[in-house]
């Protein structure tokens, strides 16, 4: 019988968004949750056999009870036969007293922590399959913990065999430091098993939505977590044939998006595009820092605000930056508003070759004006 | 402001008087000492004189000198109404020194009576302070150059002048520079109060994280002291993950070593039991053994025992034999030695005898010496020497002349002897000379020759009878006599010496009993000596028999002790049989237990060994559940937010720093523009005053004067335009005319600057007095021209100027 897996990892149970307002990070901690709700339907809707957690379930070795024993009550409504969760880097295990002991007492049999150098047989769950695990045991590691399965002498005594591991892999995401148990691909194809489950970055691999006959597989996180992360959140459900045959499926589970985006502005119609580019589609659940540059008129300028404040109210949250965002003055503009000869006539001329601080001049006498 | 109406109960020299003015130009008409200059001076101190009158200052005594009525005043009074803006305000003001009071009445009716409200209020409405208005408004033309002087000098006004006429241009266009100011230095000090731009920190550099400013933070500050908790709290995170791993290496260590105990324990648990057993049997064996051992050796030794006693006891018997054998020989060897020593002593006795014999022999030939006769002969020989010395006393001597040859002589008492001729004669006593043909004797006459002669024969008679009754002794004379006597001494003892010796010799015993004790002793032919036989009887009494004894004793000894513990061999041997049984069992035994590790050199260190891996493992599982509470604790301490979260908010609080960092710098930049503006401007502040100056000037000496340059200390350069030349002029110089001009000249200009914005009224006295009639023209079309903007106050006491100026005309 065919081996059906969903493939996740990287969800960061925990994760506290400490730098966003209140309501926001409410939302986005609570996220994180919900997005395994989607996975397990997910999972039960693609009747997948295997849920893979491929590290880092949670975003600490330490995560607050209540939100462990949540996930283990998620993850419980799997109809498949077993769950499968690999300590990553992260939430690494050695055995002692952390969030997966916690996790332990409230976890079904089906629920698997993956956190021996050993194999898995899953028999008893029903499934022709064997599990290598490669879990982390410390934050960083400069070497990978494939090593005990390279030594094994004999493989795949059951008829699938499947490796899992948390970390870096090779050229898909950069580990700049090389201290995140880099694994590269083709020391993974030089282990005879049949498929490899990976962890660790949060972009999934391969880059193709519907990959055919591809043994390795990252998770990439299912729900984004930061402006770093470009995606939508996806998982894979990925099928292994009778004859080994590999097929996936790129499904979306993200709620959250997440833009940081770098905008040049130099009229009314560029700021309007941003507007309706970042009103588009769900934008109560975009979380954008927009960063605006260039120079517009003083009316487009000064209604930015309210721009900015109608963004607001509908993304789920907005951090503008636009201190390089300013009024375009020219030399007529400020003849026309200064007698020559006056005080800020002649205080903005000084200016005229930075534009950038010639409108915080500009912006200062204005205030002075308005004032009066 | 302008004024409406002044009245007064009292001031210096006027009474009940009130004067009402017009927007424009107001002329005070009067005599000399009307009164013109009380109402200018009472307007005055009704707007800036404070009502209480203190004795002690200065100021307020030359008040009441001037102005208290001359004698009996009790106080000035002045009313003012003025009017701003359209609002009329009414001051009302009583100087005393007892009773002071001060009012002012606002549009709205309401009153202040609080001086210093009052004055407030006044501030606003009049724009300048005292001095200002002292200088400018109110003062005399002849004052005006004192004024400027006074403007010069008196600070506050200067800065009311200057401020204002820089307010002039900067402000054009309703831009006030001072606030722009302001909100640069207001924005300056939201973004960089306690921080220092230029090198990036705190301005205090200690004022950091651990100890950061508590007020006046600016937004930088705050920025940095954010990103800095960030920084702090990776650190932190970072430590805690490195403790955190350390920690857990430990644990796995501890693990480790946990595992590798345990195995080792299970593994020695084992054979534990065996190795215990070990532990009883084996010294038990080993003891067994040791008997086993122990009993072989008796059972082999006792028959050996009993057999070598026998022998020994037989060499004992042989010994003993050889003693008495010595014995014997050395009783033997005794008698013959006692012969021997009998012999010696029978013929000592022997030799004894026949000395004494001798002796006795010759002691008898001594017998008619004695001492009686030693001592006679001795008296005798005495007594002849004493009576020859008398005989010879008479010494004579005789020389023989002739004589024929048997011629004689006797010498005293001696004998004849023949005599030569010519020999020479010595005799004592008496000479007898003769031959056949004489015979002479001579005899001294001092001796009784004859009588000693006689007693001197008789004595040697008698000593001569002695000497030869004892002649056969062959004594010649006492001495020798005495000798003989001593020789017969010297036998006697050596018959007694011999006696003595022979007594010793035989100790008692007779002579013949030892003869025949002698006699009787029978001496074998071969006898060897006395201490060899000792010696060798010693040698086996001391050396052989004595230690066989011993070793005798030994074997019985031993055989004694056997017999004690065994009874008898055969029930010895029975006990070997037994034991080697019970040897053969425990060998059996301990064939059937676990060997002792090769790596244990004994069971006690095998036991040791457990011991030891025990309280390794409790050890080390108590360290690993201290590790494990203490990665527990540590964990607890971690940041809520992970590393890349950290990271991630660093960055964010990174780009806000660097955003307001750059905001500042921009800043910075505007603020150096603004003052470089603002300074360039400054210096032209001036050209206001100076071209409203140059202007007035113009126009009162009909082209004549220009104003060049006022500065900032009111310093006035005039120059003189003659023949298209430009010639600076000293205005102390000036003539009369051209001064008061050059003075109204300056008074109109600063007050036009002063009062642009919010004309007020101005006091001229008469100011044209000193001006030729060209001159005065242009004056009064200047006083006129001023008039549809400022209220003007004139004095003068000619009706003249007042007709020539028009206006308001109030007669005093």
């Amino acid at each position: 019988m065919p081996l059906k897996v969903l493939h996740t990892g990287d969800i960061h149970l925990g994760m506290q968004f400490n730098s966003y307002p209140h309501s926001v990070k409410e939302k986005l901690q609570e996220a994180r949750i919900t997005v395994l709700e989607r996975i397990v339907e997910l999972a039960n809707t693609e009747e997948c056999n295997l849920i893979v957690v491929a590290g880092d379930l949670f975003n600490n070795t330490q995560v607050d009870t209540q939100l462990i024993f949540k996930a283990v009550k998620i993850f419980d409504k799997f109809k498949g036969q077993a769950v499968l969760f690999l300590p990553g880097n992260h939430d690494y295990d050695l055995g002692q007293e952390n969030v997966w002991r916690t996790f332990e007492r409230k976890a079904t049999r089906r629920m698997l922590i993956l956190n021996d150098f050993k194999p898995y047989d899953l028999s008893d769950y029903g499934l022709e399959a064997t599990i290598y695990p490669a879990p982390c045991d410390s934050r960083h590691s400069s070497s990978n913990n494939l090593g005990w399965i390279k030594d094994l002498e004999e493989i795949n005594k059951n008829k699938y065999s499947i490796g899992i591991a948390h970390g870096a892999l090779v050229g898909l995401s950069p580990d700049l430091t090389d201290n995140y148990f880099k694994m590269s691909r083709d020391e993974l194809l030089a282990i005879d098993l049949d498929l490899w489950l990976l962890g660790h970055s949060h972009i999934q691999y391969p880059e193709s939505d519907n990959p055919n006959n591809k043994k390795i597989f990252n998770s990439g996180t299912p729900e984004p977590d930061g402006l770093d992360c470009k995606h939508e959140g996806f998982a894979w459900v990925i099928t292994v044939d009778e004859n080994k045959y590999i097929s996936a499926q790129k499904i979306k589970t993200g709620r959250y998006r997440f833009y940081d985006l770098d905008r040049n502005i130099n009229n009314q119609q560029d700021l309007q595009t941003i507007k309706e580019e970042l009103l588009k589609g769900r934008p109560e659940n975009k979380v954008v820092r927009l960063n605006l540059t260039g120079g517009i008129g003083e009316e487009i300028y000064n209604q930015r605000q309210k721009i900015y404040d109608d963004l607001k109210f509908k993304l789920c949250y907005l951090d503008i930056e636009d201190d390089n965002l300013y009024i375009k003055l020219d030399h007529s503009k400020i003849e026309d508003e200064f007698t020559p000869g006056s005080f800020p006539y002649q205080f903005l001329t000084r200016l005229e070759d930075d534009e950038k601080s010639l409108h915080l001049a500009y912006e200062l006498i204005k205030e002075v004006q308005d004032e009066a | 402001m302008k004024l409406k109406k002044f009245n007064t109960q009292i001031f210096a020299g006027i009474k009940d008087k009130e004067v009402s003015f017009d927007k424009g130009i107001n002329i005070l008409l009067g005599p000399n000492e009307a009164g013109k200059s009380s109402i200018v001076n009472g307007i005055f101190a009704t707007l800036f004189k404070e009502p209480q009158i203190k004795e002690r200052a200065k100021r307020d005594k030359e008040f009441n000198e001037k102005f208290l009525p001359y004698p009996d005043g009790e106080y000035i009074h002045g009313n003012l109404i003025i009017d701003d803006d359209g609002d009329s305000f009414r001051i009302e003001k009583k100087w005393s020194k007892n009773n002071p009071s001060a009012l002012l009445e606002l549009p709205n009716g309401n009153i202040i009576d609080d001086t210093s409200k009052i004055e407030n209020t006044l501030d606003e409405i009049l724009l300048y302070g005292e001095s200002t208005y002292d200088n400018i408004v109110f003062v005399k033309q002849s004052d005006v150059k004192a004024a400027v002087k006074r403007i010069a000098e008196d600070s506050d006004v200067k800065t009311t002048v200057n401020n204002f006429l820089r307010k002039a241009v900067m402000e054009m266009d309703g831009i006030v520079t001072d606030e722009i100011k302001e909100n640069i230095n207001s924005e300056k000090d939201d973004l960089l109060s306690r921080w220092d731009l230029n090198n990036k920190q705190p301005e205090n550099p200690n004022k950091d994280l651990d100890d950061p400013y508590k007020t006046a933070r600016g937004k930088i500050y705050d920025a940095y002291i954010e990103r800095e908790e960030i920084k702090q709290k990776i650190r932190k995170a970072e430590i805690i993950e490195e403790k955190i791993q350390t920690i857990n290496n430990e644990i796995e260590n501890l693990e480790a070593k946990i595992k590798e105990t345990e195995q080792k324990l299970i593994e020695l648990s084992k054979i534990e039991d065996d190795i215990y057993k070990r532990s009883e049997l084996e010294p038990k064996l080993n003891n067994n053994q040791e008997k086993l051992k122990g009993l072989n050796k008796t059972a082999d030794d006792w028959p050996k025992t009993k057999k070598e006693l026998e022998k020994q006891k037989e060499q004992l018997a042989e010994y003993q034999k050889e003693l008495k054998s010595l014995e014997e020989e050395k009783v033997r060897s005794e008698k013959s030695k006692r012969k021997e020593e009998l012999s010696e002593q029978l013929n000592k006795v022997a030799e004894l005898n026949s000395q004494i014999e001798a002796a006795n022999k010759e002691k008898a030939e001594l017998k008619k010496i004695n001492n009686e006769k030693v001592e006679k002969l001795a008296e005798l020989e005495g007594k002849k020497s004493n009576l020859k010395a008398q005989l010879t006393a008479g010494k004579l001597i005789a020389n023989i002349k002739k004589a024929s040859p048997e011629t004689k002589v006797v010498k005293g008492i001696g004998t004849e002897e023949k005599v030569k001729a010519g020999a020479e004669i010595e005799a004592d006593g008496y000479v007898r000379i003769f031959n056949e043909d004489i015979d002479i004797e001579v005899k001294s006459a001092n001796i009784n020759f004859e009588d000693l002669k006689e007693k001197y024969n008789k004595t040697t008679e008698e000593y001569e009878n002695m000497l030869s009754d004892l002649e056969e002794l062959e004594i010649e004379d006492s001495k020798a006599a005495r000798e003989k006597l001593k020789a017969k001494e010297g036998l006697i003892r050596d018959i007694q010496g011999y006696e003595k010796e022979k007594a010793n010799i035989l100790e008692g015993s007779r002579l013949e009993d030892l003869r025949e004790e002698y006699e009787n002793i029978e001496v074998a032919e071969e006898i060897r000596e006395i201490d060899l036989i000792a010696k060798e009887i010693n040698q086996l009494k001391d050396d052989r028999i004595s230690e066989l004894k011993v070793e005798i004793k030994t074997n019985e000894n031993k055989l004694v002790e056997w017999k004690e513990d065994y009874d008898s061999l055969e029930a010895l041997q029975k006990e070997i049989k037994n034991l080697e049984t019970e040897i053969y069992q425990l060998e059996k035994q301990l064939a059937g237990l676990a060997e002792l590790p090769a790596e244990f050199d004994s069971n006690d260190q095998f036991r040791q060994k457990l011991k030891d891996l025990r309280k390794i493992k409790e050890s080390k599982t108590n360290a690993k559940n201290e590790k494990d509470q203490e990665l527990i604790e540590i964990q607890k301490e971690m940041p809520e937010e992970s590393l890349e979260e950290l990271e991630e908010s660093l960055e964010k609080k990174q780009r806000k720093f660097n955003a307001l960092e750059e905001r500042a710098r921009r800043l910075l930049k505007v603020e150096e523009a603004f003052n470089q503006t603002l300074n360039e401007m400054d210096k032209k502040s001036f050209e206001p005053l100076i071209n409203s100056f140059s202007n007035h000037l113009n126009v009162l000496t009909a082209g004549n004067y220009q104003a060049s340059d006022i500065n900032d200390d009111f310093e006035i350069e005039i120059i003189k335009e003659a023949d298209h030349q430009k010639i600076p002029v000293n205005m102390n110089l000036l003539s009369f005319g051209t001064y008061d001009s050059v003075a109204l000249a300056l008074r109109f200009a600063l007050y036009e600057n002063l009062f642009k914005d919010k004309p007020g009224f101005i006091i001229l006295d008469d100011c044209l007095v000193n001006l030729d009639p060209e001159r005065t023209e242009q004056a009064i079309e200047l006083i006129r021209s001023f008039q549809d903007k400022y209220q003007i106050i004139f004095s003068t006491c000619d009706p003249e100027t007042a007709d020539r100026l028009g206006g308001n005309i109030i007669e005093l």
